[in-house]
C-alpha cells in the first residue's frame, strides 16, 4: 500500500525531474522577485488610484468651474433681459411723449388760429360800422328827401350807387376772412404783396384807431412758395403785438414800417416799430411758447411761437428779432 | 349871448367827421331839414378847431376816434375858447371809454352809430332850444 507522504515525495521529485530544481531551490529564487513585482503592483495601483482621486478632484473643481461661469452667464442673461425690456419701456414711454408733444403742437396751432380769427373779427366789427353808418345814412336820405319832396331819380341813382359799392366792400371783408380761416391744404407760389394788402384789409381798421401809421415799401414783386394764410396769420401776429405795444406805452407818432425785399434769392420782410423794443431780458424768450407780457387772460403767449412755427418749420424760412433804435425790427426770411 | 357874431344872425353848426361821405350826406341833411342854418365841416380835430375859430358856430356836432386830433382834444380846445358851444356826440358802442371822457367837457346828446337821422334832429331841435335861436322847421 501507498501512504500520502510518499506520494507527494513522489510529485515533488516527478517536478523536480521537469523543471530541474528541487523544492528548495524554488523558493530560494523566485520568492523575492514575485515579492518585488508584488509591490510593484500595489504600488501601480497605489498611484492609478491616487491620478483617479485627482482626477476626480480635477473634474469636480472644473464641474464646479462651469457652473460658476453658468450662474454668472445666467445672471448676466437676466441683466440684458432686464435692460432690453427697460429700453421697450423707455422706448414705449419716448413714442407716448412724441405723441403728446405732437399733440399739443396741433392744439397750439387751433389755439392760434383761433386768436387770430378772434383778431380779425373785432376788428371787421370796427370796420364795419363806419360804412354800415354811411349805408344807414344813404337810405334814410332817400326816404327824407321823398319827404321833403326833393326826390330825383338822380339821387335816387347816386344813392343805390353808393350803397352797393360799400355792400360790396362788406361782403369782400367777409370773402377775405372766409378764405383765411380755411387752412392752406398745399403750398403755393403767392405774392407777397397781395397778402400784405389782404392782411391790412382784414386788421387795418384797429391800426387807424388807434392813429398808428402804416408805411410800407415794397421792391419788386416778390413771390413766396407756402401757405399764403399761415403766412398773413404770421404778419396778423407780427402786427398785432407792434399794435398792442404801442397802445400800452402810448407812444406817440406811432409808425409801423414794413419793408419787402428779395434777397440772394428769399424774400425779406421787416416790420419795425417805434414802440421802443423788447427788454434785453425776455428778447430770447419772446418765442417761447406760452410766453407772454401780458396779464392773464389777455395774451395767450401762443402767437409769436406760432409765427416762428409755421416759418421755420413749415416753410423752411428764419423768423428773428432785434431791437434798432427805436424799437423793434422783426424779420420773415422765406 | 356874447358869441362874437352879430346879434340876430341864424345859428351856424360845424360839422366834424372823418369819413368823407358820412360827412357829406350828414351835411346835406341838415341843411335840408334846417334850411336856415348855416353849416360847416371839418374832417378832423385839427379842422374843426379851425374852422371853430373862424366861424364860430353855436353847435358842433363831432365824431370821436379822428385822425390827427380826436374829437375829444378837439371839443377841450373849443369849450377853452368858447365854453358855452353846445355838442352833439356821434358815436359807436364800442367808443363808450371815449364817451366818458367827454362828459368831462359836457355835451348836449350823443347819437349812436349807424347815425338814425331822426334821434339826431331831435338833437339838434333840443340844442336850438336851449340856444333860443329856434329857427322855422322846414
Amino acid at each position: 500500500m501507498k501512504r500520502p507522504s510518499d506520494e507527494r515525495e513522489n510529485w515533488q521529485a516527478q517536478r523536480e525531474k521537469i523543471i530541474g530544481l528541487g523544492e528548495r531551490s524554488l523558493r530560494k529564487t523566485y520568492y523575492p522577485e514575485l515579492q518585488q513585482r508584488l509591490e510593484e503592483l500595489e504600488q501601480a495601483e497605489e498611484a492609478l488610484k491616487k491620478a483617479n482621486e485627482e482626477l476626480e478632484l480635477r473634474v469636480a473643481e472644473r464641474t464646479a468651474q462651469l457652473e460658476k461661469s453658468r450662474a454668472e452667464l445666467k445672471a448676466q442673461n437676466e441683466d440684458l433681459l432686464r435692460t432690453y425690456r427697460e429700453l421697450e419701456e423707455e422706448t414705449k414711454q419716448r413714442i407716448r411723449a412724441m405723441e403728446e408733444l405732437g399733440e399739443k403742437e396741433r392744439l397750439l396751432i387751433q389755439q392760434s388760429r383761433m386768436a387770430a380769427m378772434g383778431e380779425m373779427l373785432g376788428n371787421i366789427a370796427h370796420q364795419w360800422r363806419q360804412p354800415l353808418n354811411v349805408l344807414g345814412m344813404v337810405i334814410q336820405q332817400l326816404q327824407l328827401a321823398y319827404q321833403q319832396g326833393d326826390f330825383s331819380g338822380e339821387l335816387l341813382e347816386k344813392n343805390i350807387g353808393k350803397a352797393m359799392d360799400i355792400i360790396l366792400l362788406l361782403s369782400q371783408t367777409i370773402d377775405d376772412f372766409r378764405d383765411f380761416s380755411s387752412p392752406d391744404k398745399m403750398k403755393s407760389i403767392f405774392s407777397v404783396k397781395e397778402v400784405l394788402a389782404k392782411t391790412f384789409s382784414l386788421i387795418g381798421e384797429s391800426f387807424r384807431e388807434q392813429h398808428i401809421e402804416i408805411r410800407t415799401e415794397i421792391t419788386g414783386e416778390p413771390q413766396i412758395r407756402g401757405y399764403p394764410n399761415e403766412y398773413s396769420q404770421v404778419l396778423i401776429n407780427i402786427f398785432v403785438n407792434a399794435r398792442d405795444a404801442f397802445v400800452e406805452r402810448g407812444t406817440q407818432d406811432a409808425l409801423l414800417t414794413v419793408r419787402v425785399r428779395t434777397k440772394r434769392g428769399r424774400v425779406v420782410v421787416t416790420v419795425a416799430d417805434n414802440a421802443g423794443g423788447i427788454g434785453e431780458d425776455i428778447i430770447d424768450r419772446i418765442f417761447d411758447a406760452y410766453f407772454t407780457t401780458r396779464e392773464l387772460g389777455k395774451g395767450s403767449g401762443v402767437g409769436l411761437f406760432m409765427a416762428k412755427t409755421i416759418i421755420e418749420k413749415n416753410m423752411g424760412g428764419r423768423l428773428t428779432v432785434r431791437n434798432t433804435d427805436g424799437g423793434a425790427e422783426f424779420r420773415i426770411e422765406v | 349871448m356874447g358869441t362874437g357874431r352879430d346879434k340876430g344872425a341864424p345859428a351856424s353848426f360845424l360839422i366834424v367827421e372823418d369819413d368823407k361821405d358820412a360827412l357829406e350826406i350828414l351835411c346835406r341833411m341838415i341843411h335840408s331839414k334846417f334850411p336856415g342854418i348855416e353849416v360847416y365841416r371839418a374832417e378832423n380835430g385839427k379842422e374843426g378847431v379851425q374852422a371853430f375859430r373862424e366861424h364860430l358856430p353855436e353847435v358842433v356836432i363831432t365824431d370821436i376816434n379822428m385822425p390827427v386830433m380826436d374829437g375829444i382834444e378837439m371839443a377841450g380846445i373849443i369849450k377853452s375858447i368858447r365854453p358855452e358851444t353846445r355838442f352833439i356826440v356821434l358815436t359807436a358802442y364800442t367808443n363808450r371809454v371815449y364817451l366818458e371822457k367827454f362828459i368831462d367837457i359836457g355835451f348836449s346828446a350823443y347819437i349812436l352809430k349807424p347815425v338814425v337821422f331822426g334821434k339826431l334832429f331831435d338833437a339838434i331841435e333840443n340844442c336850438l332850444a336851449e340856444h333860443g335861436d329856434h329857427p322855422a322847421d322846414s
